[in-house]
């Protein structure tokens, strides 16, 4: 038996050592492709609405406000988590890297991904309103500071995760975050704290981070860090730990935002219109209303007005696609209330885009409504949100319905809503000489 | 590459009560060095003093800071989102090698440690063994001046042992390494000096040769003689 070569020996070692790799972990879409994909497409919906909101885009759009406290402090959180993990897994550089190249690696790294991903979700958002031919406007600039805003974020938030290597920094960071702006917002001038730049404002969009959001903000961001703390402690893994803490910065931030989105919808002041223009009334929604309440009011206008047409006031409700100049005038058919926003006080180009977001006209031609409230949901709703509180007749015949957050009686409600339209049918029909039939 | 060898001069460490290293002094003046010592006798606080990741209770122990050195820690961290080879290219990056020379780079040196048919394989689905060489790319891709390991060996089996020491008798011909171990096999192999560390304390200094000789028995055996030495036998 001979002795094999050195050689030969070598290379029988390497073949050991060089088992082959499994080919199967080639063909999984890669987590660096897929997870920008889920965030793009997950905030290019969240901009769009599913659609909802098209011709309305610029509110998300130029959302500057809403970077800066909703988005900005998660952006932070992961920031900080990334950075120390970045900093555990390569510690055996740290001893040729100098502080300025490894915060550049990191920072740059991790602001340009959250920047691409921000561009590219804007940028979605962008395509698909203007398939829907929504004009190009300058306005659309706003949406710059954005990228600036975030860039900023990521570095601070690298910077702190790079230096303290600590994965509970990452909920911690959030937490400050949104503690420090709510608690600059109680002494802030207004136009700080005002969602949406120059389109949010027209809606009338205002965060109301008040004591009551302080306290439950507070005591989410405890209930968060003690899970952290108690789930490492459990765990007591290192992995395991920054997971937890990337978790519960989500929490946090999550838990801010809902509340801060609730705590937005519910006291912004609601104005409903009921206005007679030429020949037939039309309820009207004021335009500053955001867009979510706008689509509640909608639903909700609509099954009062199928009220009506049970209760013998209006006899018949019918969709129509749109609602175009024309149909606004003698050529409309008669006795048709064409649901609209208001266009009071808003910009040139508004109307026209609010008026397609509201394609309803009620009419008697014929029974066609998609959607299917019931008086009992309409009850319920304005019970739990809305009274009418004022009633105001102005030439020729508009009646104002203000609406506020106070709690009422399901039943008075409707019984005020239903005389309120059904007083302005009747100056209607006094005062045009078009007035449709059956008023 | 710095001419002037490492000098280490009165490490002093104390966590809490406990004092981990008590003036411990050396020059890495020969091509591979290693400390040798019990668990818990202070190896790796004195490597990781070295590399400066710790800081000695005194300053300015270490003569020349500003060297350029590789670390291969004892349990290098997987990341399960990097394949080797970007892993590597990171470690090259950090070193300050730019973009388009570091990938060059990672590749060398994973052809060097044989795993460059493995580049793209995640650091978290290879053996330790196989990311122990990896490491060892990572810390060699930064062309450092001297070497630090700390215990490069341990927990690998038979094979991987070899093929550790095997790359590491290559490194040592062109970079000077110091290392920590109590794998005595290992130093008799690859070291040309012998720092043995006993709570804290060097205990011996010189050749392995001349630690060979302070055995008790005839045999000159490494293994005896650093019992003898740490007051077993």
């Amino acid at each position: 038996m001979t002795t094999p070569s050195a050689t030969t020996r070598r290379a029988a070692i390497r073949r050991v050592l060089h088992t082959d790799s499994a080919p199967i972990l080639t063909r999984f879409i890669s987590i660096k492709i897929l997870l920008p994909l889920i965030l793009v497409a997950d905030e290019a919906l969240v901009f769009s609405r599913a659609g909802q909101w098209k011709g309305d885009w610029l509110w998300t759009a130029d959302w500057t406000a809403g970077v800066i406290v909703l988005l900005g402090p998660l952006v932070l959180g992961v920031g900080a988590w990334h950075a120390a993990c970045f900093a555990n897994t390569f510690q055996g550089a740290r001893v040729s890297a100098s502080w300025s190249r490894w915060l550049s690696l990191t920072a740059i790294h991790y602001a340009a991904a959250v920047t691409g991903i921000h561009a590219v979700a804007v940028g979605c958002t962008v395509v698909i309103n203007l398939i829907d031919e929504t004009p190009w406007n300058l306005v659309y600039l706003h949406a710059l500071p954005q990228f600036v805003i975030l860039a900023a974020y990521c570095f601070v938030g690298s910077a702190m995760g790079t230096v303290v290597r600590w994965p509970v920094l990452a909920p911690i960071a959030a937490i400050a975050a949104y503690g420090a702006y709510a608690f600059a917002g109680q002494f802030l001038p207004d136009a700080w704290t005002v969602f949406g730049g120059a389109t949010g404002q027209l809606s009338g969009l205002r965060p109301r981070i008040d004591r009551d959001l302080l306290q439950a903000g507070t005591a989410v961001a405890v209930i968060a860090l003690s899970s952290c703390v108690i789930g490492m402690s459990v765990t007591g893994v290192r992995n395991r730990n920054c997971l937890l803490a990337g978790v519960s910065a989500l929490l946090v931030t999550g838990c801010f935002t809902g509340l801060a989105r609730f705590d937005q919808d519910r006291f912004v002041p609601i104005a409903v219109v009921t206005e007679c223009v030429g020949d037939a009334p039309r309820v009207c929604l004021d335009a500053t209303l955001s867009p979510a309440i706008r689509d509640q009011l909608h639903r909700d206008v609509l099954a009062i007005v199928r009220a009506q047409q049970r209760l013998g006031v209006v006899s018949v409700v019918e969709r129509v696609e749109q609602i175009s100049p024309a149909a606004d005038g003698p050529q409309q058919q008669p006795g048709t209330f064409p649901l609209a926003l208001s266009a009071d006080a808003v910009d040139d180009d508004l109307p026209a885009r609010i008026q397609a977001l509201v394609p309803y006209v009620v009419s008697n031609a014929g029974c066609r409504i998609t959607t299917e409230p019931t008086i009992e949901s309409a009850s319920a709703f304005l019970a739990e949100q809305f009274v009418a509180r004022e009633v105001t007749g102005t030439a020729p015949a508009t009646l104002v319905t203000q609406l506020d957050a106070v709690a009422a009686q399901p039943a008075p409600l409707v019984a005020a809503w239903l005389e309120s339209v059904a007083a302005a049918q009747k100056t209607c029909a006094t005062n045009s000489t078009l007035a449709p039939p059956g008023f | 590459m710095s001419s002037a060898p490492l000098r280490v001069q009165n490490a002093r460490k104390r966590y809490g009560r406990l004092l981990a290293l008590a003036d411990v002094s050396f020059v890495l003046d020969k091509p591979c060095t290693a400390i040798v010592g019990m668990n818990g006798s202070g190896k790796s606080t004195l490597i990781r003093i070295v590399v400066g990741l710790e800081k000695s209770d005194r300053p300015g122990v270490i003569s020349n800071s500003g060297m350029r050195i590789g670390y291969l820690p004892q349990n290098p961290p997987t990341t399960r989102y990097l394949s080797a080879h970007a892993y590597v290219e990171y470690f090259a990056r950090l070193g300050g090698a730019d973009a388009s020379s570091a990938g060059r780079r990672a590749h060398d040196a994973l052809d060097w440690v044989g795993l460059v048919e493995q580049r793209n394989r995640k650091t978290s689905h290879l053996s330790g063994g196989m990311f122990r060489r990896v490491g060892l790319a990572a810390a060699l891709v930064v062309d450092p001046d001297v070497l630090v390991l700390d215990e490069p060996t341990s927990g690998l089996d038979p094979v991987h042992r070899a093929s550790i020491r095997r790359l590491l008798l290559d490194s040592a011909t062109r970079t000077p390494i110091l290392f920590a171990s109590h794998i005595l096999e290992d130093v008799g192999v690859l070291a040309d000096r012998c720092i043995v560390l006993d709570q804290g304390s060097v205990k011996f200094s010189g050749s392995v040769a001349a630690l060979a000789a302070i055995s008790p028995n005839a045999d000159s055996n490494l293994e005896d003689a650093f019992l003898s030495l740490v007051a077993i036998l």
